[in-house]
């Protein structure tokens, strides 16, 4: 496929194209300390010259470098945008002594992410599975889904918690598993500032028309090439062959006593998994007890609450739910959904206050895996 | 420019919106469980179900939990539930009076593969015997099945459906254990193993299905495929948190399997070898 060129002002124009068709346009923005995904309205939005550092249990977004996607992964990933933190499912009213139940609609507003990382692009293709293809369909998400306009950005500086490389997911979009309208790896060097693209699909060149580009240079093409190979060589990898079966096959292994005893339970690695779908629901009701709600908000397999059965929980150890995540993750997935839910984004490692890795863990568990 | 696709918005998650029942007649069966007899408060006719098929029962405000059907199958104009006083919700549930109304979604989940001929042993502990009541009352409509049941109790004041049990036993056999006997208890003492020999004495192929405690099909469930019966014949129904019964929300895991969709039943064979690990 030819490769495009399109320079900040094509980068800008792209951005108030999508929001001129209707497009609520979400993308990276340095706030409170770190890259989260929110609402923007121009290039201008975007986090230029921040870099940031991860380390497990580490996460500091500072200005450094001139990039406008100089860093890997914040906090936020493309869950948030499609399946939202919390929704009232529905509201009933009391009325004549009978309740009446009515669904609540959700916003219509189609969605564009401008900056989402290839990670976060198959992410979305593995919570299609979950949301989309089961016996029940969440018509919210696909709602959202349906209307999805992705804008990728190849990682060029992944953080050392970064192991999409050995999951198959990244540095570069093309060719992965995720669905993307468009494809930009960026370059910045004496030649100035520019986008090198790739077109995913029809409505991607459709919206490309009404932009300038021009036909990528070849030593552009080659310098990109160059850039995301380098960024493929990710120290940190996680050895997927046989990995399901072998994680089902050994939960008393002595090494998740040893993980229970540095896990807190606190579910960060849940909320900021971009695959991580559980839920619970919320009732709420009037003072005056006539209007009544339902909520569906994010939940963490890390809660005593998410087993409670009976007045007390299946899961009581910390042992017996890290095992749950981390088994469910990268084991049973497998069996329920054809693939596992791991995209490799290493959040989970860079946001648990313990750091604990699930790369070292599992490598270390697998060299002793006679338990 | 093209126009970017503005879908009609079909309302979130239909099936996560209740129904309103109302609360015709409330049965006690023990000192802490009730069968709430139920109908439907809008103008729509009652769901249809399985035997150990799930409802989600609830209270507005109050929130849901899932409940099997302990009714008659075949009862188009009513729903039945059997709920222990446990927590927060099912002890608001065994408060409730005829005329209260309580939310209501289902039928949810793979029912039991009731059997068309042949012997069928159930096998219960507790309050198991609430989402095997249904199974029973059907399988009598089969004149080529021979049903036993098994009953284990802790003691003589926590036998649910007494009236059931009296008229069951003058069909078929009815084995009812319990373990702390009264003063006047003239039946057998024991937990269900008790009664194991006497249940299954000259069948041949028996088809099993057994609901209890965790602990107790996870002790009775290596008993029973080592003597009685093939892993493949052996049906258990699980329980687990949930919270919307259709796959979504991930509480109701049990390995591999969602117990809202891929069960509340399963053989033994595909879940026997899960019942050996601790808090899975």
């Amino acid at each position: 496929m030819n490769r495009f060129m399109i320079d900040l002002d094509g980068l800008d124009a792209l951005i108030r194209a999508l929001e001129q068709a209707g497009f609520q346009v979400v993308g990276p923005v340095w706030e409170r300390g770190a890259v989260r995904l929110r609402p923007i309205r121009s290039a201008a939005d975007l986090p230029q010259g921040i870099s940031d550092e991860q380390a497990p249990g580490r996460y500091r977004a500072s200005a450094a470098g001139d990039l406008l996607f100089g860093y890997a992964v914040g906090p936020s990933s493309l869950k948030e945008a499609l399946f939202p933190p919390r929704r009232t499912l529905w509201e009933a009213t009391l009325s004549d002594g009978g309740w009446r139940f009515e669904a609540v609609p959700a916003d219509q507003r189609p969605l564009a992410v401008i900056g989402a990382r290839p990670c976060d692009v198959a992410a979305v293709a593995v919570q299609d599975r979950v949301l989309l293809d089961g016996s029940y369909v969440d018509p919210d998400y696909a709602r959202r889904r349906d209307s999805l306009f992705v804008v990728a950005v190849n990682c060029t500086v992944p953080a050392a918690t970064c192991f999409c490389a050995s999951m198959g997911t990244g540095p570069d979009a093309t060719g992965g598993p995720g669905r993307f309208d468009l494809a930009l790896t960026e370059l910045r060097d004496g030649s100035g500032h520019r986008f090198i693209g790739t077109v995913g699909s029809d409505a991607g060149a459709d919206f490309l028309e009404n932009i300038p580009t021009v036909v990528a240079a070849d030593d552009d093409v080659a310098a990109v090439d160059h850039l995301l190979e380098a960024a493929g060589q990710q120290a940190r990898r996680l050895d997927t062959d046989g990995l399901s079966g072998w994680i089902v096959d050994h939960p008393e292994h002595p090494r998740w006593d040893a993980i229970a005893e540095r896990c807190l339970a606190c579910g960060n690695c849940t909320a900021v998994c971009p695959t991580c779908f559980c839920v619970s629901t919320e009732p709420s009701m009037s003072l005056d007890g006539s209007v009544a709600s339902m909520d569906r908000r994010w939940d963490s397999c890390y809660s005593l609450d998410f087993t409670f059965m009976g007045g007390r929980p299946v899961r009581s150890s910390v042992k017996s739910r890290y095992r749950q995540w981390l088994t469910h993750k990268v084991g049973t997935w497998q069996e329920q959904f054809g693939q596992l839910g791991c995209v490799g984004c290493g959040r989970c490692i860079t946001w648990c206050p313990a750091g604990i890795d699930l790369t070292a863990e599992i490598a270390a568990m697998r060299e002793t895996s006679d338990a | 420019m093209p126009e970017p696709a503005i879908l009609p918005a079909p309302p979130l998650l239909d099936a996560m919106v209740p129904r309103p029942f109302r609360i015709e007649t409330v049965h006690t069966e023990t000192a802490d469980t009730v069968t709430l007899s139920m109908t439907p408060a809008d103008d729509k006719p009652c769901p249809a179900f399985l035997p150990a098929q799930i409802g989600m029962i609830g209270i507005p405000g109050l929130g849901e939990v899932p409940v099997s059907y302990s009714g008659d199958p075949h009862d188009v104009s009513r729903l039945e539930m059997t709920i222990r006083a446990a927590g927060a919700i099912t002890i608001a549930l065994t408060r409730l009076g005829p005329g209260d109304q309580v939310t209501m979604r289902g039928a949810y989940g793979r029912p039991w593969p009731m059997p068309d001929r042949g012997s069928l042993v159930i096998i219960v502990g507790g309050l198991g015997l609430a989402p095997l009541r249904s199974a029973v009352i059907d399988a009598r409509r089969r004149p080529d099945v021979d049903v036993r049941l098994v009953y284990g109790a802790r003691s003589p004041h926590d036998l649910m459906f007494a009236d059931d049990l009296a008229a069951w036993a003058a069909d078929f056999d009815v084995m009812v254990v319990v373990e702390q006997p009264s003063d006047t208890w003239v039946g057998r003492v024991g937990l269900v193993t008790a009664a194991l020999e006497e249940a299954f004495a000259g069948l041949d192929a028996p088809t099993v299905f057994m609901c209890g405690p965790d602990p107790m099909m996870a002790a009775v469930g290596p008993l029973l495929v080592a003597g009685h019966v093939v892993d493949e014949n052996l049906w258990v129904t699980m329980e687990r948190n949930m919270k919307c019964s259709i796959g979504l929300c991930g509480h109701c895991q049990f390995g591999p399997f969602f117990v809202c969709k891929d069960g509340p039943v399963f053989s033994w064979h595909q879940v026997g070898h899960l019942f050996e690990v601790k808090e899975l």
